[in-house]
């Protein structure tokens, strides 16, 4: 009964990171929602896969390097899922082990029955 | 039914205002609740108080004053806003600097939330 | 779905990654802002949005294509145009996930 009553929410990540704020300001509102005990779930597409990069060094850019986040995302933060979709991956060269975190790589025809299943989708 | 609207993008530079706001008229015309406009990103712009586009052009801060007076909610994320300048002294009569939980409150009492 | 538009495809990848999120029959489509040049005839992307119209249905903000000088007649068959009280219309009926 009480897990009915969460609301499912949706970050979609479809930018990439440092040349725009959105990656940023995105993790800082995941990490807020997270307080809140509802159902929040990430997921990455088009370029927003980058974000999950490994090995991201932003010392010389003078910036903060934010995908130290996303590991602790679920654990820390209670995000319910990390999505990142198969297609974007590839069609970028890359795959699950270019990744910084354990994520759930899923294909677009099931991301998009997740996408449905929400009550509200936040675009960043 | 009742909606939510999330403005992502600044004041002048994109469109996301203006389109925003042609639609909670509307919205408002058809008898639709607005339980509240969250400013987030850029968006935290359009609520400065101290704008002033030349006379002659639609003005975002009289326009953010005539959905308040309809009684509308207008909050902009205070994290976003320090980071680009918007404070108590700069933020406009017609808005409240408040936390990102009220953009999760909105997905939450929303029937639908809505960006632009 | 709603699905919003509202980059020009010409600069964004917002039609491209939208398309693949669009469930074929129930999903809907709204272009608003420089996401209408899409639907202009000759252009490159009206393969894309003849296969899009066949199964489903897609609008133009008519605010938006009037400020851009873009007639009815230069749209695609099949496309809808719609004022703001449609455009709330649409979002009444179906959850909204803007693209730009």
């Amino acid at each position: 009964m009480e897990e009915q009553k969460k609301t499912k929410v949706m970050f979609v990540c479809r930018t990439a990171p440092y040349g725009t704020i959105f990656e940023q300001e995105a993790i800082e509102a995941m990490i807020m929602f997270g307080a809140y005990e509802q159902d929040i779930s990430v997921s990455f597409v088009g370029d927003g896969v980058f974000s999950l990069k490994k090995g991201q060094d932003t010392a010389l850019l003078g910036k903060k390097n934010f995908s130290m986040t996303y590991p602790i995302l679920i654990d820390d933060f209670e995000i319910s899922h990390i999505y990142v979709e198969k297609e974007s991956l590839e069609e970028r060269g890359l795959s699950g082990d270019d990744l910084m975190t354990e994520v759930e790589i899923v294909d677009r025809n099931l991301l998009k029955q997740k996408m449905k299943e929400m009550k509200a989708l936040l675009p960043f | 039914m009742k909606f939510g609207v999330l403005i992502k993008d600044g004041q002048y530079t994109h469109q996301a205002m203006d389109s925003a706001y042609n639609f909670i008229v509307a919205a408002m015309e058809l008898g639709h609740e607005i339980k509240g406009v969250f400013f987030y990103n850029e968006g935290v712009c359009n609520t400065c108080g101290t704008m002033e586009p030349p006379r002659d052009e639609r003005n975002i801060r009289n326009l953010l004053l005539g959905l308040n007076e309809k009684g509308i909610r207008l909050i902009a994320c205070v994290a976003a806003g320090k980071r680009r300048g918007l404070v108590a002294q700069t933020v406009s009569s017609a808005a409240e600097i408040s936390g990102l939980g009220q953009l999760l409150e909105l997905c939450i009492e929303s029937d639908r939330l809505i960006t632009f | 779905m709603l699905h919003i538009i509202k980059k020009s495809p010409y600069e964004s990848s917002a039609l491209n990654d939208a398309v693949n999120y669009i469930n074929q029959n129930d999903d809907v489509v709204l272009l608003i802002e420089d996401g209408i040049y899409a639907a202009k005839k000759g252009g490159k992307f009206e393969e894309l949005l003849k296969n899009l119209t066949q199964k489903n249905s897609v609008y133009c903000l008519l605010a938006d294509i009037k400020a851009r000088g873009i007639q009815e007649n230069e749209l695609l068959e099949n496309i809808k145009i719609i004022d703001y009280k449609g455009f709330v219309e649409k979002v009444v009926e179906h959850n909204p996930m803007t693209w730009s």
